[in-house]
Parts: structure tokens; C-alpha cells; sequence
């Protein structure tokens, strides 16, 4: 007698039908194993964005960076260097402009609550301002302050509204975008207020060098360590990588104990899913059995159904995932989440593992199935 | 009844309840998990300020925080504070994170330079920092393998380590002292402090003690040590408040996709035992209370269980990673409470009302 | 006490309206005496179960009385249903209906526990009928382990448990082979002597008129009195005379049967005599 096969064309699509039986149990199933995919994904993605929004200032900025003898990292440690060492570095040759600015942290105090910004002090009309002004104007004299636009509409601020800080009051002459950041969103203001407020005149946080054209940014990195004293001179590009590394790797453990509840989850349910309908259809299976269905396609049977749910819960898990990403850019575009292509293919991937484990425990239950309990009571 | 029909029903297929049991549990864990692991970081802020022996932190105007803030006082300040009637010493001290490099390790501090050395915070071993010399966080220092002896760097200068201090590591950072004047000289500040620590003499509280530097000395913030502590863990809860609301919604969802999945198919599979109850003479209310007790059973073991679980992380974590701390509060072991509440009334909604609708005289059908 | 233990009066049960409207019971009445062995047959869709649940107090009647020992379970307001049947009947189905979480002996105890027995009183009554039935090795069994034969044992011990003075049966010997049919027979009959249960019986099994005092005919809703009921003599089915499909007279006899089939089997078989009155096959489907 020739075997029920699922897969062999013009057969029933038992598996289909098992599934679609019970339409308010599938529904159920598929949404708990998308909302575990799209949690993975999403937390994935926090921990990406939160990356590049930690280096979104330097990403702005000159192709090398200097800071004091040790510095390899642009916000997680002190630099501080002599304003007078400005002239020395752009003397160094292959340097087309050396600009000096100012870094620091700043805890806003907004209606009572604490606003982390990073503050950025710099020479107006020089490099190292905001990139993208969406209202009024880049701050000129002392006291003035650009703010990001999100962070400024989340706070009911606009241009000309004060923010009291570290005993000064500044005011908001022009909003930026691009500029947003669930840590750390950016905030500009002139050097002499920055250092003003940390009673440090003429201190210097970085230097953002511009090389001459056609000079690589690594070889003036270099000249620069050689010539200038007790600095540190990096690729942007290094300093970025630094700076994600620290701000994310603490994060990485929690994060990941999530994933791998998330996914433990996932299988769980599929297993619960595929299982429980194999124990009430035994009867059934026994009749397919006793008509010939061999061990073998019966065992593709509920692995097919494993795997169809498995992988219809991750597309629905996905397509949530990057809708979920969306209305959150959309309503708190502070956080971004970036899911990169190669999260949802390590999803897809793990959705085909998900599957397999899942169908594990209701195959070892068909495997002992007697066909003869078709005809017992 | 001396028959227990809801356990014996809950327990006859083994394997769903398990499931059930494990899906509920997991997804409370998540919840639990998270929010111990922010109480953590939040208790672990305030280790410095806790242990600093300060009644008073005296900061910058607008200033009411440590962790990512920047704080500027003239040091003259300290002066003005230490000579105030109720001030038993007036402690100035620089506060900057900075990265202590020992061989290829490095690891990022919140260092602190003061003129005491760190005390009084005990030495775990070796003795308080002369000039040139640092004293590290023991973790800090096993990470980098600098022990009492050798030599780090930091901010450009080599300083020798002269011994360790415990319990003051965070879950990203940890904390380092050094003499106040080497580390004004390397910020090149050397009239500047960051923060004034005060001790208050006895008979005056803290709270007034902060009233009267504030009204007396210009371009500052006094706030009580609890106040400026409080502050701090307000920075974490603030930060972190969205995604706390996010995991709570994702566990209710996980919880209610798993409950609802095994409340549904442990109902199917008892429709008939109902219905011979029923027609036996079981009362339609105590089969709708057995429905009910088993759903009921199955949340409250999956949260008994996401205790265990994170009560045994607490516990072992940090012997496995040290900067990551577990604290479990009260109030969030109540509220992951009210969720799992919340997931066994929803999950209870299909047994109740298909119970409901069982007809007895369906024994006789075939 | 009163001989009639069960009175019913112009008991009718209708489903459904208008277009499919289905009388399944019509206006029967009927009296059982205690202790009496009554078997109800008929063909399928007559409404026996309809009838039996009815009397089991699980299914309301459109019209009529059904009076159980001097109540009219009819009448009573439906809380008051459960408890009635817990301590007035017992019953035994076809497909056992025990509950599978339960061990053998929980089985049974779960009955006495919603008559209101509750702790060792329930359990101690419970092991004392399970040995009587021959099960003292079981009573901690999982009812999956145990075999048919057995189960029908168990189920009859919950029927019994509360010493109920109706016990419903529907079909008790069909899952059962001719050994346990035989004494399951022997049990029923057993009961309701020493115990002085009436006992309904709905079943199509013939084997099972032995034991009973009285054969009813269930058909289209109503009683027909199995008297006027004759047997094919070829293949064994009861027939209305009035409406057999043929027949013939032999010897002044008249024999019926269930076709001509049977009717030419039958001359086929006893070859000579008898003249072939003009007999008209029904050929409608019944």
C-alpha cells in the first residue's frame, strides 16, 4: 500500500487541515511565537541602535580624532587638553585643520525630571556644531543652547524657552534633528559657555582634525602621536568601534538571557501546540496508521505541522518586529531600533531549529502509537 | 468533596501541565528578571555615596546627581562650608570617569580624587594611595590583573597601585581613588572641585545642615545624602521606564498566549467528564470552580516558580559575573503578582464559559 | 413504601420549529413498579434515549409528569436537579463514562461525594463495592489500565454507590464481549432484587429480555406493546403484522416476514404446503 505522503502533490494536506481545525488555537499559538520572535528582534535591535546612536556625534565629524595620551574612546572616559595645543597639531604636515572642542554630559533638570545629554562645545562657524538645523540658528554667543528637536518636543520646549543648567541659564536659539538618542541626545553650545560652566577656560575635550585631501586618515593619526606630546591621535572610525563596544557589552548579558528566554519560549509553545493536537487526534493517527501511513511520513506529518507553524510565527514575528520598529520611530523617535538583515536571517534560522526541537516530543508519542487503538474503545 | 477533581484532571496529562507551568513561568521571569536587574543598578549607584560617610553633598547649582553628570566648584568653597556653625569637615573631592590601562586589559572607573585616600571606605588589602599611587576596586583590579604593586595608567601618567577596596562595582563601571592634587593637576583644574562631601556635627540634621549651606554659600545645591542617593537611582528608573512598560506588555502577551493555549486544550479534552459530572449531580457552579482552580493553580505555580528562578540568579550571578546584580524588591514582586492575575483571568475566560455550555444530557449521545 | 416507584404521565419531548420540528417522544405513559427489570427496545431514532434522559432528570420535558417517588422531576426548578439525582438514580452507559484522571476507586467515591458522603465514610463504601464486584486489586488503578469488562464493573459500582432507587442503563452489555454481557446481566438482575432498584434498560441486545420483567417497544415516540409483535422465523426481527412486508399463511397460521426474501428463503426451507396469499412487498423504506 502506498504511503500518505504530505509533500507528494494531489494528497490531502493533512497537516494544513489538522491545523486549520482549530482556527482560535492556531491564532493563539502563532501570536505567542511572533510576539518571542519580534521581542528578540526588537531587543536585538535596541542593542544595535543604542550602538550607532552612541556614536552618532563622531560620525558627523573629521576622520581623526585627538585626545589626551590614553584616550581610545570618545564619552566613556576624561580627556582634557591645553587649548594652546591647537596651532601645534595643525602644524603637523598632512593636517588641513585642527578644531578644537569641548564634550561633556550633561544632566538636564526638565520639570523634575533628569534628561541625559551629551553636550558639545564648539567654535561657532567652525566644524563640530549640529549638521541640520530644523529651526532657528547654531549659538553664537554665550548662554545659547541648540537642542535636539526630539528631545526638545518631548519636553515642550521651542526657541527662546530657558533650561536652568548647573546654575546657569541657557537659552534655546535652535532646534537639530539627527541629533536624537535614547541616552544621549545632542546638544550644542559654544566653548567659552561649556567651559564656563566646568570652570575650565581655554580646555580643550578633543581635537577634530581634517587631513589634507589625499592623505589617509591613519597616516596623520600617526604623525600627529609622533610630534605632539601627551596626546592620543585615532581614526574616527576607531574611536566609534570603541565606543560602541563600551556602551553595549554591559548591556550584552542581561540582553541575552532575554533571547534565550524569548526563544525558549517560542519552542515551547510550538511543542505545546503540535503536541496537544497529536494526543486528541491519536485516534486518528492510529486510523491513518492502520490504513498504512508509514512511521515515517507520519513523523514528517507532525513535523510538518511544527514547521509550519514555526515558520508562519516568525514571518508574523518579523513583519511584527519591523512594525513594531516603525510605530516606535514614529511615536518615540528617541529609541532606534535597528534590525539588521542579518538578525532576521539568524531568526529564520533558529525558527527551522525552534521547529525541529518542538516536534521532538510529539513524534516520540506517535512513534509508540499502536494502530490498533483505531478500533479500541 | 473528597475527591480532588482539579488536581486530578490538572495533573492527569503531566506533560501540558508542565508546559503550562514553564511557558507561565518564563514569561514572569522576563518580567522579574528585568526589573531586578534595573533595582540592581540602581542599588549599586549609590554604593560610593552610601558608604562615604557624608551627611551633606554640597554640588554645583542645578547639580543633584553623580553618574553622567558634570559638577564645577571653586575649591574655596570647601572653606566656606567647613567654617558654617553644624559642619563637622567639609571634604572636597574631583569625581571624572577615565580608563585605567594595565597591559593589553583596560577597563573604564569613576575616579575619585580626595585627600584621604577613599576613606572611609575599608581596604580590602594594601594601604591608602600616596601621590603618584591609586587605590582600585577589587573587581577592577582582578579584570585587569593589577594587584597592589603594579603600575596603571591612566589620563596619560603611570600610577602605582597601592591596594584594593570591595563592593564598589557597577554593572558597567567601577570606582578608584587617587590624591585630589595629582588628579587636578592631570584635569589641569587646579581651583576646581567637583563635589564637597560634609559631615554633620551632632545635634543638627542633615536636612537643616543642607538648608543652611545653601541659603549661605552662593552658586551651590546641598542635598542630603538620601535626597542626592534618591536622585541618582531616579537617573536609572527614569532611563529605563520605557522599556520596563515594553516587557511587561511582551510577558502579559507571552502569559496569556501560553495559559490561554493549555487552558483551551485541558478544557477539550474534560468537555465529557464535565458532562458526566454534571449528569451525575455535580452542581454547574463547582464545575465551573474546577475549570477555574486549574487554571488558577497554573499561574500561581508559574510564578511561585519565576520567584525560585530569580530568587537562584540573584544568588548565583554574581559569582559568575560580578558587575551584574540582582535585587529583588517588594513592589516588583507584587506587581509581576497583579500580571500573572491578569493573565489567569484571561486565560480563565474559555474554560468558564465553555463549562457553561455543557449540556449533561449529552452523556447519552454517542 | 409504594409499589410504583416511577409514574409518567403524557410525557412528550419536541425539538426544534415549524419545518423541523421532531417529536421524539409523544404523550407516553408508562408505571414502573420497584424492583422491576424493564427493557426498552426499538429502532434507532426512536427516541429511547430521548426517553432516558428524560427520565434522568438531564433533559426537560415540553409536556407531561414524570413523578419519581412522589416528586415530579418535571416540575423541579433546575438547581435542585443535581442533588435529586445524585441520591435518586444511577446510571450506566454505553461507553462506561468513567473520568480518566480518577483511579478506580476515586470512580466511585466521586459519586457518594455529590450524594454528600464525604472522607473515609465515601472511601470505606466505595472499596466495599469494588470487592463485592471482584476489583479489590484495582481499586488504585488508573482507569486506562484496566479492561473493559472491568470498567463496565466500575461503573456499575458508581451506579450503586448511593443505593438509588433508579438505575438508567443505555446500552450496558454493547462494548462488552458475551462472557461480560452475560454478567453484567447477572449483576443488574442482582440489584434489583437485593437492593430493590428499578432497573431501565435501552438496548438493542436480546440477550438482555431474559433477565427482564417487562419488554417495551419504543417507535416513532410511542409504546407499542411487544405482544402484538411477531419474529420473522428466517432471520429473527420483530415485525408489526399490520405492516409486514410479506407474509404467508400456513396451516391456518399466519407467518410474517421482514421481505420477500426471507418469505422465499422460508418456502425454499419447508418445500411443501401452504398457499401464498397475495402479499405485497412493501418496498418503502423504513
Amino acid at each position: 500500500m502506498r504511503a500518505i505522503t504530505p509533500s507528494s502533490g494531489g494528497s490531502v494536506p493533512v497537516a494544513r487541515r489538522q491545523l486549520a481545525a482549530e482556527p482560535a488555537k492556531l491564532i493563539v499559538t502563532l501570536v505567542a511565537v511572533a510576539a518571542a520572535v519580534a521581542l528578540v528582534l526588537l531587543l536585538s535591535g535596541l542593542r544595535r541602535g543604542m550602538g550607532e546612536q552612541v556614536t552618532l556625534y563622531i560620525d558627523h565629524q573629521a576622520p581623526v580624532l585627538v585626545g589626551q595620551r590614553g584616550a581610545h574612546d570618545f564619552l566613556s572616559q576624561t580627556s582634557v587638553l591645553p587649548e594652546a595645543l591647537t596651532g601645534e597639531i595643525a602644524r603637523v604636515p598632512g593636517v588641513a585643520e585642527a578644531t578644537p572642542i569641548s564634550q561633556q554630559y550633561a544632566m538636564l533638570q526638565l520639570h523634575g525630571r533628569r534628561v541625559l545629554t551629551l553636550l558639545i562645545g564648539y567654535t561657532p562657524g567652525k566644524p563640530g556644531g549640529p549638521w541640520r538645523l530644523t529651526s532657528g540658528t547654531a549659538p553664537r554667543a554665550s548662554g545659547e543652547l541648540v537642542l535636539d528637536r526630539v528631545l526638545a518636543s518631548e519636553h515642550g520646549l521651542r526657541i527662546g524657552s530657558t533650561v536652568e543648567y548647573r546654575g546657569a541659564r541657557l537659552r534655546v536659539v535652535g532646534l537639530s534633528s539627527g541629533t536624537s538618542g535614547f541616552m544621549t541626545p545632542l546638544a550644542f553650545t559654544t566653548r567659552t559657555t561649556a567651559n564656563a560652566l566646568s570652570r575650565q577656560p581655554g580646555m580643550v575635550n578633543f581635537f577634530l582634525v581634517r587631513p589634507q585631501l589625499g592623505v589617509p586618515p591613519a597616516t596623520v593619526a600617526a604623525r600627529i602621536n609622533r610630534s605632539v606630546m601627551g596626546v592620543s591621535a585615532l581614526r574616527r572610525t576607531e574611536v566609534a568601534a570603541n565606543d560602541r563596544r563600551l556602551f553595549i557589552d554591559p548591556f550584552s548579558g542581561p540582553l541575552l538571557a532575554m533571547v534565550a528566554i524569548a526563544f525558549a519560549v517560542a519552542i515551547l509553545v510550538i511543542g505545546l501546540a503540535v503536541y496537544s493536537s497529536t494526543a486528541e487526534r491519536s485516534r486518528e493517527y492510529a486510523t491513518l496508521k492502520a490504513l498504512g501511513l508509514r512511521q515515517r511520513a507520519l513523523l514528517r506529518l507532525v513535523g510538518a505541522q511544527a514547521v509550519g507553524l514555526a515558520l508562519t510565527g516568525t514571518a508574523l514575528g518579523i513583519a511584527l518586529a519591523f512594525g513594531a520598529a516603525g510605530s516606535i520611530s514614529a511615536f518615540a523617535p528617541k529609541y532606534l531600533i535597528a534590525i539588521g538583515t542579518g538578525s532576521v536571517v539568524a531568526v529564520a534560522v533558529s525558527a527551522l531549529v525552534m521547529a525541529l526541537i518542538a516536534a521532538l516530543v510529539p513524534a516520540r508519542l506517535l512513534a509508540r502509537l499502536d494502530p490498533a487503538s483505531a478500533f479500541r474503545r | 468533596m473528597s475527591v480532588p477533581l482539579a488536581r486530578r484532571q490538572l495533573l492527569f496529562r503531566k506533560s501540558r501541565a508542565l508546559a503550562g507551568l514553564a511557558g507561565i513561568a518564563a514569561a514572569l521571569l522576563l518580567v522579574l528578571a528585568l526589573k531586578a536587574i534595573f533595582a540592581g543598578m540602581e542599588g549599586r549607584l549609590t554604593a560610593y555615596i552610601d558608604r562615604s560617610g557624608a551627611d551633606v553633598i554640597v554640588a554645583q547649582r542645578g547639580v543633584d546627581t553623580m553618574h553622567m553628570t558634570q559638577s564645577a566648584l571653586p575649591a574655596r568653597t570647601a572653606w566656606a562650608i567647613a567654617s558654617l556653625p553644624g559642619v563637622a569637615e567639609a571634604k572636597p573631592i574631583l569625581y571624572v570617569p577615565a580608563m585605567v590601562e594595565h597591559g593589553a586589559e583596560r577597563g573604564v572607573v569613576y575616579l575619585i580624587g580626595d585627600d584621604s585616600g577613599g576613606a572611609p571606605l575599608p581596604l580590602a588589602t594594601g594601604r591608602r594611595p600616596g601621590s603618584g599611587e591609586i587605590l582600585l576596586d577589587r573587581v577592577v583590579a582582578q579584570r585587569l590583573g593589577a594587584e597592589p604593586g603594579t603600575t596603571v595608567r591612566l589620563l596619560g601618567t603611570s600610577f602605582r597601585v597601592s591596594g584594593e577596596v570591595s563592593g564598589l562595582t557597577l554593572i558597567t563601571n567601577s570606582f578608584a581613588f587617587v590624591r585630589r592634587q595629582d588628579l587636578a593637576r592631570l584635569l589641569r583644574s587646579r581651583d576646581v572641585v567637583s563635589y564637597i562631601l560634609v559631615r554633620a556635627r551632632p545635634g543638627i540634621s542633615a536636612g537643616k545642615l543642607a538648608a543652611r549651606i545653601d541659603t549661605s554659600v552662593p552658586g551651590v545645591t546641598a542635598s542630603t545624602r538620601q535626597a542626592f542617593a534618591r536622585s541618582e537611582r531616579r537617573v536609572v528608573g527614569d532611563m529605563t521606564t520605557d522599556i520596563v512598560r515594553a516587557m511587561i506588555l511582551v510577558g502579559l502577551v507571552i502569559g496569556v498566549a501560553v495559559a490561554g493555549l493549555v487552558s483551551y486544550s485541558a478544557t477539550l479534552s474534560q468537555l465529557r467528564d464535565y458532562a458526566v459530572l454534571l449528569a451525575l449531580g455535580l452542581r454547574a457552579h463547582r464545575a465551573l470552580t474546577i475549570a477555574v482552580a486549574q487554571v488558577g493553580a497554573t499561574v500561581a505555580a508559574g510564578f511561585l516558580l519565576a520567584l525560585a528562578l530569580v530568587w537562584a540568579l540573584a544568588a548565583i550571578l554574581p559569582s559568575l559575573t560580578p558587575t551584574l546584580v540582582l535585587t529583588i524588591r517588594a513592589a516588583d514582586v507584587a506587581q509581576a503578582l497583579g500580571l500573572a492575575a491578569g493573565v489567569a483571568l484571561v486565560a480563565a475566560a474559555f474554560p468558564v464559559l465553555r463549562v457553561a455550555g455543557v449540556d449533561p444530557a449529552s452523556v447519552f449521545r454517542r | 413504601m409504594e409499589p410504583t416507584l416511577v409514574r409518567i404521565h403524557n410525557l412528550t419531548k419536541t425539538f426544534g420549529e415549524t419545518d423541523t420540528r421532531v417529536e421524539a417522544v409523544r404523550e407516553v405513559d408508562l408505571e414502573l413498579a420497584r424492583g422491576e427489570i424493564v427493557l426498552v427496545m426499538g429502532p434507532s431514532g426512536s427516541g429511547k434515549t430521548t426517553l432516558l434522559s428524560m427520565l434522568g432528570g438531564l433533559l426537560r420535558p415540553t409536556r407531561g409528569e414524570i413523578w419519581i417517588d412522589g416528586t415530579n422531576i418535571a416540575a423541579l426548578p433546575e438547581h435542585a436537579l443535581p442533588p435529586f439525582r445524585a441520591r435518586s438514580f444511577g446510571f450506566i452507559f454505553q461507553d462506561f463514562n468513567l473520568i480518566a484522571a480518577l483511579p478506580v476507586r476515586e470512580n466511585v467515591e466521586v459519586a457518594l461525594n455529590l450524594a454528600g458522603a464525604h472522607g473515609a465514610a465515601a472511601r470505606a463504601r466505595a472499596d466495599e463495592l469494588l470487592t463485592g464486584l471482584g476489583l479489590a486489586e484495582r481499586l488504585e488503578f488508573p482507569i486506562e489500565k484496566v479492561s473493559g469488562g472491568e470498567k463496565q464493573r466500575v461503573a456499575i459500582a458508581r451506579a450503586v454507590a448511593n443505593r438509588p432507587a433508579l438505575i438508567l442503563a443505555d446500552e450496558p452489555t454493547a462494548n462488552l464481549d458475551s462472557h461480560h454481557g452475560a454478567e453484567t446481566m447477572r449483576l443488574l438482575r442482582r440489584l434489583a432484587q437485593e437492593e430493590g432498584a428499578t432497573v431501565v434498560i435501552v438496548s438493542h441486545d436480546e440477550r438482555l429480555r431474559e433477565i427482564a420483567d417487562r419488554v417495551l417497544w419504543l417507535e416513532d415516540g410511542r409504546f407499542r406493546s411487544l405482544q402484538a409483535l411477531v419474529r420473522d422465523p428466517v432471520c429473527g426481527m420483530l415485525l408489526d403484522p399490520d405492516d409486514a412486508p410479506a407474509s404467508i399463511e400456513q396451516d391456518g397460521q399466519h407467518l410474517f416476514f421482514c421481505a420477500s426474501g426471507c418469505r422465499d428463503q422460508y418456502l425454499v426451507n419447508n418445500t411443501l404446503g401452504g398457499y401464498i396469499t397475495d402479499a405485497t412487498t412493501k418496498g418503502d423504506a423504513r
